[in-house]
């Protein structure tokens, strides 16, 4: 496109939008002269504009959408493809199953039909094609077959094995006499089995989901469908959502980690397959409840009832439920095919009607990865295997070593490197307003800026290394850039023209202890690995996979090893694995699916990394005994860990510990505005506190004790954590009835943020209003409770669009109050206003307001920032935080309608919420510090 | 002036966007003016033109955020689903947005043939501007604004996507 062209581009396109619809095309016919390549560049322009309504791109539907679709015509009796279709089997979220006939082949299959959502989605589609294509690969006896993947008459559908036979849930209803029970589930196991060793997951076992063919014979449907009918947010689980009116019947076989919107892995499975057993020896479900939150809760809370397990029962397969139904997951079965062995081992061996047909990989494949035990560091709580896997704690590595804090600058600083001799770390910092590589010789407290004439690096943040030293510690090699067209940087330490170094997409060299090569990867879909020779020549791939995520390769110091991290997301889930630098076959060596990065060598058997609990809180640091494959969590108590290095005798390792902090203060409301000096800290039994909320006799606060954020509540001076941060940790301040009975909270879910009340001892919960995605603006509450307690209004988006809802507060339809921007609302004491944020302007918002019945209502207030507003217990003022010309708290009289400063503070860390005392004589709010520093880490010879 | 700027927006982006607050959005509005003010309150700096600085602060903006988004992400496809809405209230989030990434790249395309309509988005979208203020910065009328918006607006949108280039 050249300006010129681009000029008759923007006169016929603003020409032709002057038009009625129907003119344009005769305009620009007229105005081309000929040119139909510029008509076609116009019209697609034009056409760009009509299709997204001028504003919003169109955003990706939720499930909420999928319930409100209009349930397309059935298909029955029509023909698809070389298809011809019969009677419809069954209908689900996954589409519609129907019986057909294959003209060819002269054979009955089931056709899926997709739905609509999945097939509008060019990138859903394109990736449902690729896992249909590994599902297919799914050859077994036990697992219904997928033949085909086809397209017809505007529709998509999978062509299935047709399994003719009566569902589980059918013959359990029946009775089933324990020997069947045992049959059936040896075989489930072993479907199973074929497919975790796959890496398939199954995500949505349940007995609707198996079926008993007339001879026995059990088939597994829609194996690791569930996924891929998901919505895209990465580690989303469809079956995990609260959406009532998708998952009725399914929530029941959710497992904890599920039902809390976490990462699924095959444990899912096992936990699925503990509660189908159960109900093959009951005739009852496990977990059972009235309402989808009755029976979540019961999943999180309570045990199944055990006693119904008939007494007959052999005790090993009693034992095997109680494993596979364990809330813990590390405490949960690990491997189905312990299942299969175990029931094998029975002495009354059922007569198997099943034929084995297609063989079990061999024990020995599974040997090369020897069964491992993660173990949380001392203090945390140790959780221990069976008996059957010993677990050996490994050796602190850092035992006795010193730690030196070698920055505490204002300002941050992180990735820290060390030099492979231990004398020089290098790190990168913003001190000088950009963020540039800073050099700093061990003990000497000097500091250089290395890249102060150089264009800004990357701030921290790091997905990969961004700089390092060079083998032999004379250079520093850095990325400019994370394009796919970077190419790495190199530089002398002590000054110099950097120069190009290594292939353009090379990331993160590594150089073998020797120096003499270096291993990198390359950032496309397939993250090759390469090993080139010191000078970066002769570089040569050693593994490439597509869809798989490799960083940051490390060498062993006995060079006999690649260590690297891998997942199938960047950064998160990920593991630490190993290769040979020849090549061959990866292997991995920890089982987080976490967040995992910066692997630091110790020694030929110790590697430090980084890496993220579970519940995602952290990073921490982690050390990891690469024979027997066991890790552990070390140096605890400094603070999060976001970086580490290590040089190459292992006795030096430099690390970045960020230490965030927060705090609760209080100010008095006097008459004149109040001062540092009359600032106090808000005495409270936990260290770190933020999101202040005064209800009742409580305060309601975020906290945690080293893990994620949860809600806590202090009253009478006890505090309590009232509700773990369920999916990770909570970010925004609670919104807390006026009674301090109740609490909403916003908690994500499947690519949404839901809202959920939580009783205040935190034992019941609900998530109301399904189809409202909540807007949380500017960290603060985006909802709040009425005064009676009956209704919670919240800024929310759903399908007409973004605006302000009040919701009944013991679950019902939302009620819209008006459409629009509008954020961070609060409920006035007399439950006759509601104050909400409206459009942005200079960075504050203006204070509107609505009567609860929809009324606007006109008030002339101050601009504040948003969601910087409370109102005054006796409702006869707002407390606003302004920040012109500083941050401070200002009150505006209702009455009198003029405002006055209550504060004149200086800035002191960063001021988010706060909260006025029930009294109405003080605010308390929450002041926060990040502060990372560079830490020094020596080890005793 | 700029790296008196450019701390300034460092400093309050790295707190938004920092480990510690995670999963807030702010208005870049919000963060601007908030730079803005504090440097309103300096002692040695005079700002005589808001607008000014609004512009300048815009464009240090766009750098921080896409610069956070590359560095967070891993470029995995070439044009990853893009979901960018123009939504009056942009809204900055800690997560990595590889909707920023594709959006600077087809900015700096755009850049090549119209210079003034990448302005308007960069100033719009990532300053936050209103349409007054971006006519003044800019020298032109509010009608020129709008009219630069909503063509600029169709051409990123297909770029975005990876239509055929025009």
């Amino acid at each position: 496109m050249t300006p010129e062209r681009w000029k008759r581009v923007e006169e016929l396109y603003h020409a032709a939008l002057a038009l009625p619809l129907g003119e344009r095309s005769a305009f620009l016919v007229d105005g081309c002269q000929e040119d139909e390549a510029l008509q076609r560049d116009v019209e697609s322009l034009l056409n760009e504009a009509a299709s997204s309504g001028g504003l919003l791109d169109t955003p990706a539907r939720g499930p909420g959408a999928i319930a409100s679709e209009v349930t397309p015509v059935p298909l029955s009796g029509r023909t698809l493809g070389g298809y011809h279709l019969s009677a419809l089997l069954g209908a689900g979220s996954m589409g519609e199953v129907y019986r057909a006939r294959d003209e060819k082949l002269e054979r009955d299959v089931a056709i899926k039909v997709l739905p609509s959502d999945v097939t509008s989605n060019p990138d859903r589609l394109a990736r449902f094609e690729r896992e249909a294509r590994v599902l297919a690969a799914l050859n077994h006896p036990n697992i219904c077959a997928i033949y085909g993947f086809e397209q017809a008459d505007g529709h998509r559908y999978l062509i299935l094995e047709l399994v003719d036979g009566e569902t589980l849930s059918h013959r359990i209803a029946s009775g089933l006499p324990i020997e069947e029970a045992l049959r059936v589930a040896r075989q489930l196991a072993e479907a199973l089995e074929f497919a975790h060793e796959k890496g398939i997951v199954h995500r949505d076992l349940k007995p609707a989901n198996i079926t008993i063919t007339r001879d026995g014979v059990v088939k597994v449907l829609d194996f690791g469908l569930a996924k891929l009918a998901a919505s895209d947010a990465p580690g989303a689980d469809p079956i995990g959502g609260t959406q009532e009116g998708m998952i009725l019947g399914t929530a029941a076989y959710m497992s904890p980690q599920q039902a809390r919107g976490q990462p699924v892995d095959k444990r899912a499975d096992i936990w699925a397959f503990g509660c189908v057993v159960y109900e093959m020896l009951t005739g009852r479900v496990a977990f059972a409840g009235e309402t989808v939150s009755d029976t979540i809760g019961k999943i999180l809370e309570r045990e199944p009832d055990w006693s119904a397990i008939p007494p007959d029962t052999p005790s090993v397969v009693k034992r095997l439920l109680r494993r596979c139904l364990a809330k813990d997951p590390k405490q949960r079965l690990r491997d189905i095919g312990d299942v299969r062995i175990e029931i094998d081992a029975i002495d009354d061996r059922p007569e198997a009607s099943v034929v084995s047909m297609a063989p079990l990989p061999p024990a020995k494949a599974r040997a090369s990865w020897l069964p491992w035990v993660a173990l949380v560091a001392i203090g945390a709580g140790v959780g221990l295997w069976e008996a059957r896997r010993a677990a050996i704690m490994p050796a602190d590595p850092l035992a006795d070593a010193r730690f030196t804090r070698i920055t505490d600058w204002e300002g941050t600083e992180g990735g820290a490197e060390i030099s492979p001799d231990g004398k020089f770390v290098a790190f990168l910092a913003d001190r000088d307003g950009q963020f540039d590589i800073w050099l700093s010789q061990v003990g000497t407290g000097v500091f250089r800026n290395l890249t102060a004439d150089i264009p800004a690096l990357q701030p921290i943040g790091p997905t990969f290394r961004k700089f390092g030293f060079s083998g032999d510690g004379s250079e520093i090699w850095f990325s400019p850039d994370t394009g796919p067209s970077m190419a790495q940087m190199i530089m002398p330490l002590m000054g110099g023209t950097p120069r190009t170094f290594l292939q353009k997409g090379a990331t993160a060299p590594s150089w073998s202890p020797d120096g003499s090569r270096i291993a990198y990867f390359k950032n496309n879909e397939s993250d090759p690995l390469f090993v080139a020779d010191r000078s970066g020549e002769n570089a040569r791939q050693i593994m490439a996979e597509e869809g798989v995520h490799h960083h940051n390769p490390v060498w062993s110091s006995d060079s006999q090893w690649i260590y690297f991290a891998r997942g199938p997301e960047p950064t998160d889930p990920m593991d630490v694995w190993r290769i040979r630098p020849s090549g061959g076959s990866p292997e991995p060596l920890t089982e987080h699916r976490t967040a995992v990065n910066f692997l630091a060598a110790l020694d030929s058997r110790t590697l430090l990394y980084v890496a993220r609990e579970e519940d995602r809180s952290g990073p921490w640091l982690w050390a990891l005994d690469v024979e027997r494959k066991v890790t552990r969590r070390v140096a605890s108590g400094l603070g999060q860990y976001t970086s580490v290095s290590a040089s190459r005798d292992g006795q030096r390792v430099v690390a970045t510990v960020a230490n965030p902090t927060s705090s609760l203060w209080s100010v008095p409301l006097l008459d004149r505005p109040a001062q540092d000096r009359d600032v106090q800290s808000y005495p409270l039994p936990t260290a770190r506190a933020l999101a202040p909320r005064f209800a009742g006799n409580s305060l309601f606060y975020l906290s945690n004790r080293g893990m994620a954020d949860g809600m806590w509540r202090m009253q009478d001076g006890h505090a309590s954590e009232v509700w773990k941060g369920v999916d990770g940790r909570l970010s925004e301040p609670p919104a807390v009835s006026a009674d301090g009975s109740r609490t909403a909270i916003i908690v994500r879910r499947e690519g949404m943020r839901r809202l959920i009340v939580v009783s205040a001892d935190g034992r019941s919960s609900q998530a109301l209003a399904p189809s409202l995605d909540i807007q949380v603006t500017a960290g603060q509450s985006a909802a709040d409770w009425s005064p009676d307690g009956r209704w919670i209004v919240a800024a929310g988006r759903d399908s007409q669009g973004s605006g302000l809802f009040k919701i009944p507060s013991d679950g019902g339809a939302p009620v819209r109050l008006l459409t629009g921007q509008a954020g961070n609302p609060v409920w006035s004491p007399d439950g006759n206003l509601i104050l909400y944020s409206g459009k942005f302007f200079t960075g504050q918002a203006e204070l509107l307001g609505v009567r609860p019945d929809g009324t606007p209502v006109d008030l002339s207030l101050p601009r504040a920032r948003p969601g910087g507003y409370r109102f005054l217990p006796n409702g006869t003022g707002l407390v606003y935080l302004q920040f012109l010309p500083s941050v401070d708290f200002w009150l505006v009289d209702f009455a009198t309608k003029t405002s006055r400063p209550l504060t004149r503070l200086s800035n002191q860390g960063s001021l988010t919420t706060f909260d006025i005392t029930p009294d109405g004589k003080a605010i308390v709010f929450d002041r926060s510090r990040e502060n990372s520093d560079i830490v020094l880490i020596e080890r005793p010879k | 002036m700029i790296p008196v700027v450019h701390r300034e927006l460092h400093q309050i982006a790295k707190r938004c966007l920092a480990r510690e607050r995670a999963d807030h959005s702010f208005q870049a509005t919000v963060l601007v003016n908030e730079a803005y003010l504090r440097l309103v309150d300096a002692q040695d700096v005079a700002w005589q033109d808001r607008a000014h600085f609004l512009a300048v602060a815009a464009r240090v903006m766009r750098r921080i955020l896409v610069d956070h988004a590359r560095a967070r992400r891993a470029l995995k496809r070439g044009s990853p689903a893009v979901r960018v809405t123009f939504d009056e209230a942009l809204l900055v989030t800690n997560e990595p947005r590889e909707d920023f990434v594709v959006l600077d790249d087809a900015l700096q395309a755009l850049a090549t043939f119209d210079e003034r309509k990448s302005r308007v988005i960069e100033l719009r979208f990532f300053g936050g501007l209103s349409v007054e203020e971006t006519a003044s910065v800019l020298s032109v009328s509010p009608e020129t604004v709008m009219r630069d918006w909503r063509l600029a607006k169709a051409w990123l949108q297909r770029e975005m996507r990876g239509a055929t280039p025009l």
